[in-house]
């Protein structure tokens, strides 16, 4: 059984001009100690989806329809008071860098205890302290810094101490948002290592969530790639290498360009995403998609599944259709 | 948490450079208007003795007519306390003045000031955490009518209907006609009975703004990334009202609230005369018409002073609250 | 099923606009045409003194036998000009100096503000007052003058905190590297984006401008010729209208100092609202 299953969630936003699925129907699945990705360029639904599962949805954000589970719970049947007992202690994340994603007016060690002091009732000062102090270690912190506050520290430290924090009551799974995308690459790389190597070490699972799809091939051993609020394509780091399967995926693969390969001409992806309030009917990337067809443009297209993923497209519900494509030459 | 030398040296002396420009002002101020220093600040006239006259010249160093060396005397009889003689109040020195009206201020200022901020603040935390009900549109619908109305406006009408109509509160007046025949605990009573409408017509008045700066800044903070990080973690509610979000609204108030304490002493002009209450605002306003300068003169230093010195005690606090200011 | 808050809030902005537009055209009027609305002259005491409100007289009569409807709608100019051109002096100056003191750093920076520190620690309201003092005769440009020259430090500060933000920004960066001059980076660049605090502090510098008018008419400071809301309140306080249960002597001037800033406020909100609704809904998720 996975550690987290969504299925169809669906999570509606009130705009200007109306209401809209910012997330319309997303399916997904996430093993115990795995690192999963998830993708997409920016108001695709990643972030969104990330806060409805940890229920940090803001403003008028609801989910409104579709289904948790974690470890077999029904997570949207939950009340604030019993999904309280799973914030942290089963359930954490890691913010995007950023100057005020710490509290300004606390110190370090109190931002680690108190998580410690919320869940585990009884624990004593000294044993809080010791607690933080083995979680600086973990990220490789000099214990002093426990005693600063979050602007003493350089930007790198203060992702060192979030991630520190999120271990502190060794969750299961831990959603990081973004969380290198303000940092320079030498850190970054860093942070992603040292990830990986507490990972290791404690087994927890990770929905990691980006737009530098590059970065995400390194880390993550599989992605879901999303398109104006849907599941585009699911694929192991192995396929997305070979070559995805996704029109909008491939076009992604080929904006990033490769540090070793030959040069190309960096193509992008011309268009932009489609308005949610009134979606198109038929495949929202049709618009956009070099190998649109003429089904697409009145069917959603269905999802199909592969022995290393799933794909949202109709070039691979029929065979007649990957035909059309290619006698179209395009 | 320790304050950054540099900091702290800093400030003291932006606090000494305003003092001495406050005083080098004082000092500057009647010879610019009447150009006569001698008739503004030692009339025979006014003071209706020449020999008062002549030795108040002497002390303040008039007969020379060097800037200077009149500079330096005032300092000195500054150093001792000696702020000249009041022209209205004679024979009482201005200093006798002052501290004597300064209980007064005191009382209804200083208090109808923290009450004002400790409601203010505590309804706009409210209306911050739950915007849109009735009780936030209600708070900021009197918070706006309240900021459209002059102070005095206030005042008038709560005697109107609190001292006239209801007769329950004297409608001016420090303290009853009879007082000097009552006991001890009588004179008490009398002061705390006159001094309720005032307090709490100044504290009215001004209770809008610190509704406002609250709610603002708190509605702010509970958008940051920390608040996102708080419930995340699971933490009680209110631990992450209080520690998290009004806990770093709060930081730009007190600014705000320092610099209110500061200029408790200079009184509420307005509100003194309309409950003829004989506050350091009356006495100044008086001062004023009566061209009584050496008491204007004193007033203002005293003013002055005691803002200077309470803005210096905030920034000398404030890295304490707020660890970031250090190192500015 | 939700809520759609930002379309609302783009309605209420409109809603807003329009209804402080209308409560400040009609200020405007009644200033213009204050002759033809009062239904008596100003200064006519022919009446009997402490009339409580009738038919003849919508808000009754003074102690001086006054008609307190035609004071109130001429003491309508006064104030609604003070307010507003007090309230426009103070609000370029201080923007003038807010942007000039938060764009250039250092000791233009610094001397600036350590002058407005200097002036904020002497108590506006006794300037005032010993300005308008010394002054021969407060008639209304004075007024206007002391009121708008001496209100702008608050504002200058807030300005230049905003300003010093903004230039941190890329946009700034950018338009000096494409070689725009200092001056047109602040007029063109900054000044923009610095709306919405510039908006906040004229709505409310232009109401505290009135209030400061009324509170030197009350003291007497101020015009004597003409007639404020602040001088009908001075006189029905020296002339104990308490006394006298002469509410409508005391309540009308408050009421309609508080609807003349109401309708500021109005319009400031509204302002601010749809100028937000404009630069993305998108900012509620």
């Amino acid at each position: 059984m996975s550690l987290l299953e969504v299925r169809d969630l669906q999570i509606e936003y009130s705009s200007a001009r109306g209401p809209f699925n910012a997330v319309d129907g997303v399916t997904f699945s996430l093993e115990r100690g795995e690192i999963f990705g998830l993708a997409g360029e920016s108001g695709c639904g990643k972030s969104t989806t990330a806060y409805g599962i940890g229920r940090l949805l803001r403003g008028s954000a609801r989910v409104v329809g579709g289904s948790i589970r974690f470890d077999d719970v029904e997570l949207t049947g939950l009340s604030d008071a019993q999904f309280d007992t799973y914030r942290w202690a089963r359930i954490s994340i890691v913010l995007q860098s950023a100057m005020n994603n710490l509290n300004p007016v606390m110190k370090v060690k109190d931002q680690l205890t108190d998580a410690i002091f919320a869940h585990r009732k009884g624990v004593s000062r000294a044993d809080a302290l010791r607690q933080a102090a083995e979680l600086m270690e973990l990220v490789d912190l000099p214990k002093d810094r426990l005693e600063r506050f979050p602007h003493e520290l350089s930007g790198g430290m203060r992702q060192r101490v979030v991630i520190a924090m999120a271990l502190a009551l060794r969750p299961e799974l831990i959603i990081m948002d973004e969380p290198t995308t303000a940092l320079d690459v030498i850190t970054q790389k860093g942070i992603i290592d040292k990830i990986i190597e507490l990972k290791r070490t404690f087994g927890f699972s990770v929905l990691f969530i980006t737009h530098d799809l590059p970065l995400m091939l390194e880390i993550c051993d599989r992605v879901g790639v999303m398109y104006a609020g849907q599941m585009a394509e699911i694929a192991t780091r192995e396929r997305m290498l070979a070559g995805a399967r996704h029109p909008y995926t491939q076009g992604l693969l080929r904006s990033f360009p490769s540090l070793t390969g030959p040069r190309v001409r960096l193509a992008g992806i011309p268009g932009s995403t489609p308005d949610l309030v009134a979606p198109p009917q038929g495949c929202r990337f049709r618009d956009r998609c070099p190998h649109a067809l003429s089904v697409c443009g009145s069917e959603a297209p269905p999802v199909r599944s592969e022995a290393d993923g799933i794909v949202s497209c109709h070039l691979y519900a029929k065979e007649e259709n990957r035909h059309e494509a290619a006698a179209a030459g395009r | 948490m320790r304050i950054e030398p540099a900091y702290a040296v800093r400030r003291v002396a932006f606090a000494a450079a305003t003092l001495l420009a406050a005083i080098i002002m004082n000092f500057l101020l009647p010879r610019l208007i009447a150009g006569n220093p001698a008739e503004m600040i030692a009339s025979q006239t006014a003071l209706g003795s020449a020999e008062v006259a002549d030795a108040i010249k002497k002390q303040f160093g008039l007969e020379n007519d060097s800037l200077l060396y009149q500079f330096k005397q005032y300092i000195v009889q500054l150093a001792h306390g000696n702020l000249g003689i009041s022209y209205f109040n004679y024979p009482t020195p201005v200093a006798g003045v002052l501290l004597h009206a300064l209980p007064w201020t005191l009382g209804i200022v200083l208090v109808s000031t923290l009450v004002s901020y400790a409601a203010g603040w505590l309804v706009g935390i409210r209306g911050a955490l739950k915007p849109g009900t009735w009780f936030d549109n209600v708070a900021l619908a009197v918070s706006f009518f309240i900021n459209s109305v002059p102070y005095f406006w206030i005042g008038i009408l709560l005697i109107l209907l609190f001292g006239y109509k209801l007769d329950w509160f004297p409608m001016g007046q420090a303290f009853a006609v009879d007082y000097d025949t009552l006991s001890a605990a009588g004179k008490l009573r009398s002061i705390a009975y006159h001094a309720i409408l005032p307090t709490v017509s100044l504290a009215i008045a001004s209770l809008a703004s610190h509704i406002l700066v609250l709610r603002n800044n708190l509605s702010r903070a509970l958008t940051e990334d920390y608040m996102v990080l708080a419930r995340a973690k699971g933490l009680s509610a209110r631990r992450r009202t209080y520690q998290y979000g009004v806990r770093n609204a709060f930081l730009p108030a007190f600014t705000g609230f320092m610099l209110s304490l500061g200029h408790v002493v200079g009184g509420a002009i307005t509100m003194e005369i309309v409950f003829s209450y004989p506050g350091i605002g009356m006495l100044t306003y008086n001062a004023i018409l009566n061209h009584d300068y050496p008491l204007i003169q004193g007033a203002f230093l005293m003013i002055a002073a005691s803002i200077i010195s309470v803005n210096l005690l905030a920034d000398l606090i404030y890295p304490f609250i707020d660890p970031r200011v250090n190192l500015s | 099923m939700a809520t759609t808050r930002t379309d609302s809030r783009q309605r209420s902005g409109r809603g807003k606009l329009l209804a402080g537009t209308l409560i400040l055209a009609f200020f405007a009027v009644v200033t213009l045409a204050a002759s033809q609305l009062a239904p008596y002259p100003k200064n006519d005491i022919d009446f009997e003194s402490w009339l409580a409100p009738s038919g003849t007289h919508l808000l009754g009569t003074d102690s001086y036998g006054q008609d307190v409807f035609s004071q109130l709608v001429y003491g309508t100019r006064t104030s609604f000009l003070v307010g507003i051109l007090a309230g426009l002096i103070t609000t370029v100056i201080g923007v003038l100096v807010g942007v000039t003191a938060g764009f250039y750093r250092r000791w233009v920076s610094d001397a600036l503000m350590f002058l407005v520190d200097l002036l904020l620690i002497i108590p506006i309201m006794a300037l005032m007052i010993i300005l308008a003092s010394y002054l021969p005769s407060m008639g209304l440009t004075s007024t206007i003058l002391v009121i708008g020259l001496l209100s702008w430090l608050y504002m200058a500060r807030s300005i230049r905190s905003q300003t010093l933000s903004e230039r941190q920004r890329g946009y700034v960066e950018a338009a000096r590297v494409a070689g725009m001059s200092n001056v047109s980076v602040m007029l063109r660049e900054i000044l923009p984006n610095l709306y919405p605090i510039i908006l906040a502090n004229l709505v409310s510098v232009t109401t505290q401008a009135v209030l400061a008018e009324a509170g030197l008419s009350f003291l007497g400071i101020g015009d004597p010729k003409n007639v404020s809301w602040g001088t009908i309140l001075a006189l029905a306080h020296a002339n104990n209208a308490i006394m006298y249960d002469a509410w409508w002597w005391i309540v009308p001037p408050g009421l309609a100092t508080a609807l003349f800033c109401f309708g500021f406020i109005l319009i400031g909100n509204g302002s601010l609202e749809r100028y937000r609704y404009k630069r993305g809904a998108a900012q509620q998720l």
